[in-house]
């Protein structure tokens, strides 16, 4: 419908500068935190050749030269793929940042999957009792589930669950950890595939309290931006004009009302997704699960500046991608709108 | 021609909740709108005329307070507090909005909003298309403005639009508030004849509010003058129009520019007493240029002369 070939391109290359521009900023501002990642690339040298074993780490990561000629190269290497080693794990930063994504986002994925249709309900629910007890229940139910702090709630899940006997430390059991053939990254998935129910369900019970302690948020946010916008659009004239066709209520709040909603909430949820990857951090680190932000707590006191890097641009990506899926909801539900 | 009653209101009041307390803004009304008439109710805003006309369509917000008595094609929908509309809306009675053009879903096409609307009350054999298509004909459209957005249509192809969806689920009363106010000075013309037009030919009983006394003039065959929630005058157009009883209808009429003429346009001063603070009496007594002391006291709807009543206590004896 109303997207063209140029808006692609134009999102590809708005894509490539909003990359270029994190990469600077984060380059820069490692460059100007304490902390020397020679010293650690070197391994913490001590005693009294350890000057010189930093020197020489110095000169390996090329921090020797100037700072420009520095970043020239590191975006170069950057975009023509080569993302080099992380200064602290000394493994791939690719496939680093690629493990840890999967996990971030099979996390995500399922804490999403429950959280979207229970906010969406939530937030209708209440806008069409506007003004009832019901309606202030899930209120303010709404604002304490997206305050809550996650970390806290997922401690409280760990300890409940492990005084039960319920193991959900960790992303997999260790021993299923070697027979687990990865293809897709996410265990869920790739469990199936293998046709292993028993370490499915194993990924599965480790998987549901840190997702619930992550959806506690978005759920409480999908269901305020939900009941404020459709509250205002059960007002347009429109929707009235519908009731008075005769039209049934369902018709007049999901084929009407709601309808103009959906880029909205697309973009509101998309956003909520975002935020949630770096939120993620806590509940990851709380249950001891591998996963992009904890990935960045172990880089950053390393200045481990190509593993920081390529997981910012990883999460700058979700971003885009979340903005571009609403932009293009938005051309297909709204005719008055074209991607040009 | 049977002459019955299409709206009839004994004592009908509505209100809203304003500071736990109820304001009435429409006060103990009693209509009669005989069935394939049109009937005008005019006033200045804020005088209660949208309110009852959502009332008699069933539009009231869920926060209303009703009291009296109303009833529609034989079908009682307010009686005391409670009101009950379905089955009304749509097959009965559908309203033609302030602005017609905000009354279309702008994400739809024409047809297919005129599909959705025939296709639930006539269910889908009754080939939905084809009578879009008529209703199209019907208000003189184009038939290609079945695949056209809103948006890609012209304002007063817009209006059209939004009559013939109005007319899809075939009512017998059609609620018309101020349909033309968002109109230029021709194509209001064209709109309200089309209006009365599509009336006449398939006998349907028409409420036209408007505040804007010269079209209600050409179009409506009964006039009921509206003034802070209660009903002034009333009666046949002719009578209402050539023989103005109420003070404020008088001033109303005078306000009226003429073509040639080269009077000073009178204004009436003041406005509307909002309904926190209706005054005591005779509700026009305070912009009132002939009030006396009797005003005082409400005045009542009395007969003047056949088919013509006024509130005032002018006509009292």
């Amino acid at each position: 419908m109303g997207v063209t070939l140029s808006y692609v391109v134009k999102r590809i290359i708005f894509s490539i500068a909003i990359v270029l521009g994190i990469s600077i900023i984060t380059y820069v501002f490692i460059y100007l935190a304490p902390g020397d990642p020679a010293y650690v690339w070197a391994g913490r040298p001590r005693g009294p050749l350890a000057s010189e074993a930093i020197a020489k780490a110095r000169v390996e990561l090329g921090l020797d030269q100037p700072i420009y000629v520095q970043f020239l190269l590191h975006v170069l290497r950057f975009f023509s793929g080569n993302w080099g080693l992380s200064i602290r794990f000394k493994q791939s930063v690719f496939s680093l940042v690629m493990r840890n994504f999967a996990s971030t986002l099979e996390l995500l994925l399922v804490s999403f999957i429950t959280s979207i249709p229970v906010g969406l309900f939530l937030g209708i629910y209440s806008s069409l009792y506007r003004g009832s007890r019901v309606d202030a229940a899930i209120n303010s139910l709404s604002i304490v589930l997206s305050n809550t702090p996650r970390f806290w709630i997922g401690l409280a899940m760990l300890l409940a669950f492990t005084s039960l006997n319920v193991p959900t430390y960790g992303r997999i059991s260790d021993s299923f950890r070697g027979e687990l053939v990865e293809r897709v990254g996410l265990y869920l998935v790739d469990s199936l595939l293998q046709g292993r129910l028993d370490i499915f369900l194993d990924v599965f019970t480790r998987i549901i309290p840190p997702a619930l302690a992550l959806s506690l948020y978005p759920i409480g946010a999908i269901a305020r931006v939900t009941r404020i916008s459709l509250s205002e659009a059960l007002q347009e004239e429109f929707v009235r004009e519908a009731v008075s066709l005769g039209l049934p209520r369902k018709t007049v709040v999901y084929g009407y009302a709601l309808r103009g909603l959906i880029p909205s909430l697309v973009q509101a949820t998309g956003l909520f997704f975002s935020y949630s990857l770096i939120d993620a951090m806590a509940v990851e680190y709380v249950f001891g699960r591998e996963g992009l932000g904890s990935l960045l707590v172990k880089a950053i006191p390393a200045n481990d500046f190509p593993l920081i890097t390529a997981a910012l641009v990883i999460v700058t990506l979700v971003y885009v991608v979340t903005n571009t899926a609403a932009d293009i909801v938005q051309a297909l539900v709204n005719p008055r709108v074209t991607m040009q | 021609m049977v002459l019955e009653a299409s709206i009839k209101s004994i004592d009908l009041s509505i209100g809203y909740e304003y500071d736990y307390e109820v304001l009435w803004v429409v006060n103990s009304i009693n209509i009669f709108v005989w069935r394939n008439t049109t009937y005008c109710i005019i006033g200045e805003s804020g005088c209660g005329k949208s309110t009852l006309g959502n009332a008699i369509a069933g539009l009231l917000p869920t926060y209303a307070y009703t009291n009296g008595y109303l009833e529609v094609e034989e079908r009682v929908v307010v009686r005391g507090d409670e009101t009950n509309y379905n089955g009304v809306r749509g097959r009965i009675v559908t309203r033609i909005p302030q602005d017609p053009s905000s009354a279309l879903n702008p994400y739809v096409t024409i047809g297919e909003q005129l599909v959705k609307v025939i296709k639930h009350h006539y269910g889908a054999g009754g080939n939905p298309l084809g009578k879009a298509r008529e209703l199209l004909k019907l208000v003189k459209l184009p038939l290609e403005v079945i695949d056209y957005y809103p948006h890609e249509l012209s304002g007063g192809m817009k209006q059209r639009a939004a009559i013939a969806l109005a007319l899809a689920p075939t009512p017998k009363v059609i609620v018309a508030d101020e349909p033309t106010s968002s109109l230029d000075a021709y194509l209001r013309g064209v709109v309200a004849g089309l209006l009365k037009r599509v009336q006449r030919e398939l006998n349907l009983t028409l409420v036209f509010i408007t505040h804007d006394i010269a079209l209600a003039s050409t179009i409506c065959d009964y006039i009921a003058v509206m003034y802070a929630g209660t009903i002034v005058e009333e009666g046949a157009a002719c009578k209402v129009l050539r023989n103005p009883l109420h003070p404020y209808t008088q001033l109303l009429l005078k306000a009226i520019p003429k073509l040639g003429s080269r009077e000073i346009l009178s204004t009436i001063p003041g406005s509307p007493p909002s309904p926190t603070s209706y005054p005591e009496g005779c509700r026009f007594r305070p912009r009132c240029p002939v009030g006396f002391n009797e005003c005082y006291k409400a005045p009542k709807l009395i007969e003047f002369e056949p088919q013509h009543k006024v509130s005032c206590w002018r006509y009292a004896q």
